[in-house]
């Protein structure tokens, strides 16, 4: 019978709790929407399969000694993977579009009155029993709203990292979910005429403005935000790999090998946060609630700010781009293309979204530095 | 939480919305001032420097068929075809 005993011991339905349960559900939940419905699902699916890998009862995962917790410890917990993912990005991203039309930095700017308001917000959520978030917390859920996996991951890990998983699963999940929070917001705050509003061609960029552009964000990052340094130098260097011409293999394996590896070991390391001490609290309701509201403020404001930009400006502005400044690049600007296709089929908005979503995340990195250097 | 500290802290966030949206308008307008200033600096030295590089490929591949074709090659390949299409047909109707 003492055998029995031991054998019994040894298995996981002896040790199983309720929590750890409820995670693996939560695991497959988010892989059901990584593989089903195509959520994010190169973030997701890793997220999901971590979820699941850390709630294991005996195995420890993510316990000294375990893969998980080294993955963390090593990636995220020292902010690599999230800059090394942002050089990739930076190494994705064309500003032509913005260089070509740099007022659109403005809408980018607009955007982010929804991590501020979030973070306010957040903090007046302490009034519910239940809930108590620091200044820290409050910042590091309120980067949500910069649409921006890699800088709230960057962000959360500094401020509040025992609020990471959480954050980064609504983060990335609200990001799926852009072309359903955006459109409503935008019909509501814009007439059917403005959303028929055709804009000019935007001129052709030299590839000199291309490579001096990357050098010039770094250099006024280094002299007016140095706690941005660290986000803003990994995509400039990213995006001067892309644009130089000289380094070809370098921009490939940053944009593609590099990027993909790093996506695998974060989602994992993500995934190892969502245990149930730390995920099954009242507060991940909040920050998922907080999430939302911040999605959709930024939306708001960007899209009121390109409505005042088309009011003064000579040239016209279609005020649907605006919603592009949440970056959720490219996602966001998609979106806008969709509902200017809609209100007038022969307007491509394509290329003019394009402006706002990188200026977007160029002030997601800068909203985090201002975090960082007010409340880190 | 108490409502004295929540209150305090509404402040601080307050003060941060402020500061931070402040903060973030004028370092993109800085932003926009400078790209102007380097798009108009690219308008006044226009030198042509390394242009279109990107789409070069990394190595070049290892038998370039040259892509002009001499007179002499188009003649004898356009005699070839010519005879090699009589033959065709003569087959044809055997």
């Amino acid at each position: 019978m003492d055998k029995f005993d031991v054998l019994w011991q040894s298995t996981a339905l002896a040790h199983f709790t309720l929590g750890q349960m409820a995670m693996m559900l939560v695991g497959l939940l988010l892989l059901y929407l990584a593989i089903v419905k195509k959520f994010e699902p190169l973030l997701l699916l890793p997220i999901g399969f971590g979820a699941l890998l850390t709630n294991i009862p005996l195995a420890g995962f993510s316990q000294a000694g375990g893969i998980l917790f080294y993955i963390y410890e090593v990636g995220i917990d020292t902010g690599v993977f999230p800059l090394l993912i942002f050089m990739g990005v930076g190494a994705m991203t064309d500003f032509g579009a913005l260089i070509a039309n740099p007022r659109m930095l403005l809408l980018g700017a607009a955007a982010q009155f929804g991590i501020f308001a979030t973070l306010f917000g957040a903090i007046a959520l302490n009034w519910v029993p239940g809930f108590s978030f620091s200044l820290q917390d409050a910042s590091a859920i309120a980067i949500i709203g910069g649409a921006d996996g890699p800088t709230a991951i960057f962000l959360a890990s500094k401020l509040a990292p025992e609020l990471l998983g959480a954050i980064a699963v609504a983060a990335y999940s609200y990001m799926a979910l852009v072309p359903i929070i955006q459109p409503p917001i935008m019909k509501a705050l814009t007439t059917p005429e403005e959303r028929k509003i055709e804009m000019e061609q935007l001129r052709e960029v030299s590839q000199r403005e291309k490579i001096i552009f990357p050098i010039a964000v770094l250099l006024l990052t280094i002299l007016f935000l140095p706690a941005a340094t660290p986000l803003v130098g990994m995509f400039c260097l990213g995006n001067l790999m892309r644009e130089c011409g000289v380094v070809e293999r370098l921009n490939k394996t940053a944009q593609n090998e590099l990027i993909n590896i790093v996506t695998i070991f974060l989602g994992l390391a993500v995934g190892s946060k969502l245990s149930a001490d730390k995920f099954l609290t009242v507060e991940t309701l909040g920050i998922l609630a907080l999430g939302a509201i911040a999605f959709g403020i930024g939306t708001a404001t960007g899209v009121l700010m390109a409505k005042l930009m088309s009011r003064v400006s000579s040239r016209k502005i279609n005020p649907l781009i605006g919603a592009a400044g949440v970056s959720a690049v490219p996602m966001a600007a998609r979106v806008v293309n969709k509902v200017g296709l809609e209100a007038n089929p022969h307007n491509f908005l394509l290329m003019h979204a394009m402006g706002p979503n990188v200026a977007g995340v160029l002030g997601s990195a800068v909203a985090a530095g201002v975090l960082l250097a007010l409340v880190g | 939480m108490k409502s004295e500290t929540v209150s305090t802290l509404l402040v601080e966030a307050a003060s941060l919305l402020a500061i931070g949206m402040v903060f973030v308008f004028l370092f993109l307008a800085l932003l926009i001032a400078a790209i102007n200033l380097i798009a108009a600096f690219c308008r006044k030295f226009p030198g042509n420097f390394p242009a279109e590089s990107s789409s070069v490929p990394l190595t070049k591949p290892l038998a370039t068929p040259s892509r002009k074709i001499d007179d002499t090659t188009l003649a004898v390949i356009g005699a070839a075809v010519h005879q090699y299409r009589k033959q065709h047909q003569s087959n044809v109707k055997d």
